[in-house]
């Protein structure tokens, strides 16, 4: 549950149980999420992972209206400069040794005169690194003078990259922030509107749904992601909020909830053919467009029926999926929809409140491998070595590793696969990626002398610890 | 202060970037989560490839310190990373890199690095914390310290040693690095010469063992200063200090004399050559002359790089193509004992009346480059965004790099010189193709979602 009013957010540890460490089969994990809960769990050999900071970025860089800052040393911005954020003005206070020991409110006010200077903005998102964190820097002081001072809120967001081990958490981390420091508004009015609840998700897949929800006569904004500040606070406005991916949306509908009252409708993620007309439908009967929705869901139903079988060419193709949990779930049953066969799965981080997803799958294939994890490359070659998948769908995990197992990879990133257009481009890439797997081949012909035969030998979990508190 | 649009990454990137680029070196980090992804998506890692949430996996080593390692200290954590990494890893050689968090906990890296060396295992460490320094710094700092652990460093065995170290191209930071450093080991071969890139394709940790016997250390930026320094004070060996990269065979014609001269070679041999080359640019340059002339790509052009590509670029376009340089942005924050050098690098073929700066941040650059109003941008993603308001032709030479890969391009020694013709024929002909990227992310974001 969010809790707009304490400081930030919980970690998602704290606040959904999530574990981001587990290897083995799905029933034990299933058994162990519906009973006492999951036990949190470290690896003693880890490879790199994103963190917090990170997510943040991905979400505060679509607002218009918001500048970032970023307080820390210069690198800590590197993700804002080239893969992400390229458009949104930025900037890094670039903190220097003396000032790690010292402090660094002198650098960030500058940082944050110098970005006002440059670009009209309504906000200023102050992001917090692990430096900073540990210094305690007094970041108040400055943020509440310049506040006043420019006429804009400047809000903290404070990440730190060492208090989760579950960097979506970070998306959480700056909702709140936006949320908590919207400007008051006086009157407010009643729109007939829904919150469409974007965090992590493409362009592309939001505006699929959005154009959907618009055939069924529903008005729907995007919100927080590829909103405008000025704009975000007329989510108080709405009728209701409306989950994509659950796990990322259910911070924000909450926040919502308890700052302006607007309910928040949390529908199974819409991929795959019915639960975009579930989720369409539910939309639909809140907003009291229920025969719209369905001649919405008749139409997109009619039509793949007929595409399905000439999409389903590769039935029988086994697949590695490796996603997000809730997306997860759902390109599974899209997949077998399509006629193949999960061969395992990689989920970023799991929690209790997927515990009846995991009961289907326990109940179809008590067997099937799951990895929980994000960047953890080791592991899931090991893993995959032993399944030998005929393909491997993840989304922006530039897996090169696990081409170079000869196995092609589908990567979603900009491969829409929300709604009734995902089903159909899914199919297609996958149809894509089996037709010709030369790249794959090519590189697993060459050495691979990256890890140790050891290594591969042993069970993926052979890292991978209880917690000892 | 404030560094808005940093190009220069952190010490941390530096490192990584320099230790992934050596074979069967294997960078253990000692840091928060996510500084290897920042290390990977900073300045090249976007180039063609990702937009949107990224999580690339790096295949990194790494602590992923959390709240109890910071606040009980994580030397324990690191000694079991470091001990399951050997199990894990293949490699020659095994290198903690600490980041900002274990500096400023005060772990004790360097006992935990000497337990694993007593246990014979070839294990060194790096301080390389962020807010020590630039990615520039950090090459630097690493190489200093493979290079002064060389009793660790596997012998090539007992092949000939190669003449001439190739020392301050900077991965990550000089987008060509790699076909720069495959140019000039071409380039010396013609002179007999073995060269010893030490970074990129088919380079190994033997190499910076090979490195400590080498005959010269050949300097190409200021980054390289450092590191010829130790190899001459701990090993002997002599540095050719150029500071920048050669960039068409006038200038390839020059470090063939300097290195000539240098290492004794046969004057005649070498001008001969250097007189090749010139023949080679002279055919290539002649071949293109109908676009160089009907194109009218004689333009008022500003330059904006690290000191290396910068120097040489500006040397290249002004004192070969006659472009009219009228700007060289030098963006990565070299020591300031080295400016008079970098100065006299670039007035003495372009003259006095060149103005030279020294920034790296987008809107300072931003400003310098509306003043002085260019008809060609040659910079980094940075400054497509200024490029397209001046609606001037913008050729993308510098990091950050969005528009493309670089493999074996790049625009040093004497083929990477009519790569960079053919490029800037392209941009400035046909500004549509312009070599830059298409869009930025949140526009084209906004344009689906409008």
């Amino acid at each position: 549950m969010a809790n707009i009013h304490q400081r930030s957010a919980q970690s998602r540890e704290k606040r959904t149980g999530a574990i981001a460490a587990y290897s083995g089969t799905v029933a034990a994990l299933w058994s162990e999420s519906s009973g006492a809960g999951l036990s949190q769990r470290v690896r003693t050999f880890a490879q790199d992972q994103p963190s917090d900071l990170q997510r943040a970025f991905s979400l505060l860089r679509t607002i218009r209206g918001v500048g970032i800052v970023v307080h820390g040393p210069a690198g800590c911005a590197a993700t804002l400069q080239a893969g992400e954020g390229f458009g949104a003005p930025w900037v890094v206070s670039g903190i220097n040794e003396r000032d790690s020991i010292m402090g660094g409110d002198r650098r960030l006010r500058a940082a944050i005169l110098s970005l006002t200077a440059a670009h009209r903005l309504s906000a200023i998102a102050v992001v917090t690194s692990p430096v900073v964190a540990i210094n305690n820097d007094d970041i108040d002081s400055v943020r509440l003078e310049l506040a006043e001072e420019l006429g804009i809120p400047v809000i903290p967001v404070l990440t730190d990259a060492f208090r989760t081990k579950v960097a979506a958490g970070g998306y959480d981390t700056a909702v709140h922030a936006l949320f908590k420091h919207l400007p008051a508004r006086s009157q407010p009015v009643s729109e007939d509107r829904v919150n469409l609840l974007a965090i992590g998700e493409s362009a592309e897949d939001v505006a699929h749904l959005r154009s959907l929800l618009a055939e069924a006569g529903v008005s729907a904004t995007a919100v927080p992601r590829y909103g405008h500040f000025d704009e975000i606070g007329r989510a108080g406005q709405a009728r209701f909020s409306v989950s994509l991916d659950p796990d990322e949306s259910n911070y924000a509908g909450e926040a919502l909830r308890s700052l302006y009252g607007v309910e928040y409708l949390e529908l199974p993620v819409p991929i795959g053919i019915e639960p975009t007309s579930d989720w369409l439908e539910s939309v639909g009967v809140a907003m009291g467009r229920s025969n719209q929705a369905e001649s919405v869901v008749h139409v997109n139903q009619q039509r793949l029926a007929v595409e399905l079988p000439r999409l389903a060419g590769f039935a029988g193709a086994r697949v590695f999926v490796h996603l997000p949990a809730r997306p997860a779930f759902a390109v599974c049953d899209l997949l077998a929809e399509l006629g193949l066969v999960i061969a395992g799965l990689g989920l970023t981080t799991v929690s209790p409140s997927h515990s009846q997803s995991l009961r289907r799958l326990a109940e179809r294939t008590p067997d099937l491998a799951v990895l929980v994890g994000e960047g953890q490359a080791f592991e899931e070659v090991n893993l995959v070595r032993r399944l030998r998948p005929d393909l491997i769908v993840t989304r922006g995990q530039a897996a090169v590793h696990l081409l170079r197992q000869g196995i092609p990879v589908l990567d979603l990133q900009r491969v829409p696969f929300f709604g009734y257009q995902g089903v159909v481009r899914v199919a297609d890439a996958i149809a894509r990626r089996l037709a010709n797997p030369s790249l794959a081949r090519f590189l697993a012909e060459g050495d691979d002398d990256g890890y140790t035969k050891s290594w591969l030998g042993k069970s993926t979990h052979w890292f991978i610890k209880h917690e000892v508190k | 202060m404030a560094q808005d649009g940093d190009r220069n990454g952190c010490a941390l990137h530096g490192a990584v970037r320099l230790l992934e680029a050596i074979g069967g070196v294997v960078p253990i980090l000692h840091a928060s989560p996510g500084c290897g992804v920042s290390a990977g998506l900073g300045t090249d890692g976007a180039a063609n490839s990702c937009d949107g949430p990224v999580a690339s996996v790096r295949e990194l080593s790494a602590t992923v310190l959390q709240e109890k390692q910071v606040v009980f200290g994580g030397t324990a954590r690191l000694r079991e990373q470091i001990k399951n990494t050997l199990k894990v890893q293949n490699g020659d050689l095994y290198v903690v890199v600490t980041g900002c968090v274990p500096e400023i906990v005060g772990d004790d890296t360097p006992a935990m690095v000497k337990e694993a060396r007593e246990q014979r295992f070839p294990v060194i460490g790096v301080a390389s914390p962020g807010f020590r320094g630039h990615a520039w710094t950090g090459y630097g700092q690493t190489a200093r310290a493979l290079l002064s652990q060389e009793g660790l460093l596997p012998s090539a065995g007992d092949d000939a040693a190669s003449d001439v170290n190739l020392v301050g191209l900077v991965p990550g930071q000089d987008p060509g690095w790699e076909g720069d450093l495959f140019e000039l080991e071409q380039l010396l071969g013609l002179l007999g010469l073995r060269a010893n890139r030490l970074l990129g394709f088919g380079q190994r940790a033997s190499d910076w063992h090979r490195a400590t016997r080498a005959r010269l250390t050949l300097v190409l930026s200021p980054w390289g200063a450092p590191v010829a320094q130790l190899l001459s004070e701990k090993h002997g060996v002599p540095t050719l200090d150029l500071g920048w990269l050669p960039t068409g065979s006038l200038d390839v014609g020059i470090l063939f004399e300097r290195v000539g001269q240098a290492l004794g070679l046969d004057a005649a041999k070498v001008k001969a050559t250097s007189q090749a080359l010139d023949i080679r640019q002279r055919h290539f340059l002649a071949k293109a002359s109908t676009a160089l002339l009907l194109g009218d790509v004689q333009k008022r052009t500003a330059i904006v790089g690290g000191t290396a590509s910068a120097v040489g670029q500006a040397r290249f376009l002004a004192g070969t193509l006659g472009q009219l340089v009228e700007l060289v942005v030098i963006t990565d924050q070299p020591p300031e004992e080295r400016n008079p050098a970098i100065d006299e690098a670039i007035r003495s073929v372009l003259g006095d009346d060149v103005r030279i700066a020294f920034l790296f941040g987008q809107a300072e650059i931003a400003s310098q480059l509306r003043a002085s109003k260019p008809e060609l941008i040659l910079g980094s993603a940075l400054e497509q965004g200024v490029a397209r308001s001046l609606e001037v032709a913008f050729l993308e030479v510098a990091a950050p790099i969005r528009s493309r890969p670089f493999f074996l391009r790049g625009y040093g020694g004497s083929a990477g010189a009519l790569s960079l013709v053919e490029d800037l024929l392209t941009v400035v002909q046909f500004p549509h193709r312009a070599i830059s990227a298409p869009l930025t992310t949140l526009a084209k974001e906004q344009e689906i979602l409008s």
